[in-house]
């Protein structure tokens, strides 16, 4: 009897050792986590969120770097809507990002898939492929403006082979902003190639092998095997090329310096040039925070667009 | 006993040189720390490899003369330097001394990142006397000296002696006026016998700022000026609309230039030989004679009514400190800079402001001078930009500013002269409406 009363509670006794024991284990391991992150987080408070944070407050300032910061409401947001470079930054980065995302979806899909076959030398021109990812942006801008140049460059050299007369690229208001857009997508499109390519790899064998004793073709397999699977990460290549698009800058800034005629003329430019050469630290703010927002919508937009598909 | 006095009498004399060695060696300390250089921080944009060796070679030579101070140059890019300044001002880690051009200067005076220097001048006994009238203008704002004037950079005229001799054209005697001008454009021009030019008598692009400074050029040779009396944009007057029309012209009626070729970072249209002649400032003269072309320089021509040449100047400024404890120090290298501006100028390709450093032999006695003397010859004719305090925004080099978009749109044809400049001016009132 007492054995029988007495089992039930040394049982609830030991569940509620273990619980604290899992607990003290469970809670060992939030510290440790903690601690784990704790170098990334700490930098990412100090470097991100703080200066981002600051920036809201900032927008709402008139501020000149040297002077005191005075509160003067929306006048900040005011002003930077009622430029026109702003609003002609906004359009041309509007542009680029609408010349780039699919391409650099696209084609970093299709290299990925290139370079999974395996076949011999694969691991080299993967390499290859991701070598101008390394370059620094002022080298590749320096490279391209040698490529595109009007008289002596390389790509209108090709041009005029197949009967195309000779491009202004950047020289050209029609014409600068796809010149960067091929710029852009040569140097960072590896990147999607490579969570790509590491996507691809993590796909099982067996699937593809099992769709094949069925009859699928290599177009079904890629329709109803490979994409489907691959959601997550075109979820993820997708959002960082919108993203890193709206954030474009160095190519712009190296190689046309916003011209011809504003055509390349871009937001980070625009938060730059009224920061740092205008020492208008209020209006930079300000077209910051909304550089932020637009970003945020557009990738919100394609987070539900791909949960929707 | 005598020994013994002996004995005691030299250990007396040991202690006493003892003491004496570590007296003086305590006394010494304080002086070798005060006899130790100054050491002067000083910040340029100077940063083109032969520049900055140029500099640095300079400064080396100052760093060893025993004047007791100790320069140390740090180069950024123009627009790094400026911002890094003035948040270093904020900062209270600005450096002792600044090089920028002189039409920066009013910005600077203005945001208060730099301070007068009549003191210094005086002090040191830097001779600003040897340095031209436009020259003491533009480094003096509210009547006090901010700056040495240490150099003057001009618009030139460079040509191919090799296109302009098979041109059946002499190359001794360059071009004067515009008619002149414009027959060696036309003669140097070269069409293939489709009609398709394959070189163009001049170099004309569209991008950076050599648009705006031929421009400016011309616009002065017509009777223009950039502002009008009330310090608003006057570049919609009939001087100026002649002078960018005489530019349109060269595009699309006499069909000698071409504003896309040229121009940008890492292309080189004279050295590859798609144009024959171009405008721009002695710091090519270097660069051609590396390249071993055969070129030549002269006076801009005239178009206008009167000579007019664009030019800029490099300065020294003096950083706002906390207190002036370095001054002294500054002015030694500030006069010695200034004094001793041949070399620096050969290499680097300007034209010293000092009268007297620029007739020296040193100047005058390198190989590149046959090139700087038609440069020289033009510095009664010079004309710097407005000095004015929003000059970094209106004249920006990297911003589509109303300036830069609207000469662009011209040159392109995509907006007709009238047009273009009615809109530049009412962009650039609203920039110096501003403040």
């Amino acid at each position: 009897m007492t054995s029988l009363a007495s089992q039930p509670a040394g049982r609830s006794r030991a569940r509620r050792a273990a619980a604290q024991e899992g607990g003290a284990v469970r809670s060992g391991m939030t510290l440790a986590a903690y601690l784990f992150l704790s170098p990334y987080l700490a930098l990412f408070i100090a470097f991100m969120l703080m200066p981002t944070l600051a920036a809201v407050g900032i927008s709402f300032m008139r501020w000149d770097i040297l002077g005191t910061p005075e509160f003067i409401g929306f006048d900040n947001y005011r002003q930077i809507f009622a430029d026109p470079l702003f609003l002609t930054a906004i359009k041309n980065t509007f542009y680029f990002v609408f010349l780039t995302a699919i391409p650099m979806v696209v084609l970093g899909l299709a290299l990925a898939m290139l370079l999974d076959q395996k076949l011999k030398g694969t691991a080299f021109v993967r390499t290859v492929v991701f070598l101008p990812y390394v370059v620094m942006v002022s080298t590749v801008g320096i490279l391209w403006g040698w490529l595109f140049d009007k008289g002596t460059g390389l790509v209108n050299y090709y041009l005029t082979t197949i009967g195309i007369e000779p491009i202004a690229w950047l020289k050209d208001p029609h014409w600068s902003m796809p010149a960067l857009a091929i710029t852009t997508i040569w140097w960072t499109v590896n990147t999607n190639m490579i969570i790509f390519l590491a996507a691809l790899q993590d796909i099982p064998e067996e699937l593809h092998d099992a769709a094949t004793l069925d009859g699928a073709g290599p177009w079904q397999r890629f329709v109803y095997i490979t994409l489907p699977l691959l959601r997550p990460a075109m979820a993820l290549v997708t959002a960082l090329t919108i993203i890193n698009g709206w954030r474009v800058f160095g190519q712009a800034y190296v190689m046309t310096q916003g011209g011809p005629e504003a055509s390349t003329f871009v937001i980070v430019q625009y938060i730059y040039l009224t920061a740092f050469q205008n020492f208008e630290m209020g209006p930079a703010a300000a077209a910051g925070v909304v550089l932020l927002l637009i970003t945020l919508v557009f990738s919100l937009a394609q987070m539900k667009l791909m949960k929707a598909i | 006993m005598a020994n013994d006095v002996f004995a005691k009498s030299l250990l007396t004399r040991r202690q006493a040189l003892a003491l004496g060695a570590s007296a003086a060696l305590a006394g010494s300390l304080p002086r070798i720390a005060f006899a130790a250089d100054e050491k002067v921080t000083l910040w340029h944009g100077w940063t083109g490899a032969d520049n900055t060796t140029a500099l640095n070679g300079v400064i080396d030579t100052f760093n060893k003369g025993g004047k007791g101070v100790t320069i140390e140059p740090t180069g950024y890019d123009w627009d790094t330097l400026f911002s890094k300044w003035v948040v270093s001002s904020a900062g209270g880690r600005a450096p002792d001394l600044v090089l920028f051009h002189i039409t920066e200067l009013p910005e600077f005076a203005t945001r208060k990142v730099i301070r007068p220097i009549d003191d210094v001048v005086a002090s040191s006994g830097l001779d600003l006397s040897q340095v031209p009238d436009a020259g003491r203008t533009g480094v003096t704002f509210d009547g006090k000296v901010y700056a040495a004037p240490l150099d003057v950079h001009p618009l030139g005229f460079y040509y191919n002696v090799d296109m302009v001799q098979e041109a059946g054209l002499d190359p001794t005697k360059p071009p004067k006026t515009g008619e002149e001008f414009l027959e060696w454009a036309k003669k140097l021009t070269v069409k293939d016998g489709g009609g398709k030019v394959t070189r163009y008598g001049f170099e004309l692009p569209n991008t950076w700022a050599t648009a705006r400074w031929i421009w400016f050029s011309l616009m002065y040779q017509f009777g223009g000026t950039f502002l009008d009396d009330k310090g608003l944009a006057a570049v919609d007057s009939e001087a100026s609309q002649k002078a960018l029309q005489y530019l349109v012209d060269l595009i699309n009626v006499h069909g000698v230039t071409n504003p896309e070729v040229g121009g940008n970072k890492g292309e080189d249209a004279f050295a590859s030989k798609q144009v024959a002649m171009k405008f721009i400032g002695p710091w090519e003269v270097n660069l051609r004679m590396a390249q071993k072309m055969n070129f030549m320089t002269a006076q801009l021509p005239v178009f206008g009514a009167k000579p007019a040449v664009w030019a800029n100047s490099h300065c020294m400024a003096v950083s706002k400190q906390k207190n002036d404890d370095k001054l002294a120090a500054d002015g030694t290298f500030m006069k010695w800079f200034f004094d001793n501006f041949a070399a620096p100028a050969t290499t680097v390709g300007i034209i010293p402001q000092s009268k007297a450093v620029r007739e020296s032999a040193a100047f005058t006695g390198t190989e590149q001078y046959k090139y700087f003397k038609s440069f020289v010859d033009d510095l009664p004719n010079i004309v710097y930009e407005p000095l004015i305090p929003q000059y970094l925004s209106v004249f920006s080099f990297d911003k589509p500013t109303p300036l830069v978009t609207n000469l662009q749109a011209a040159l392109s044809g995509s907006k007709p002269v009238p047009d273009a400049l009615k809109a530049m001016k009412e962009g650039l009132d609203a920039q110096l409406k501003k403040g």
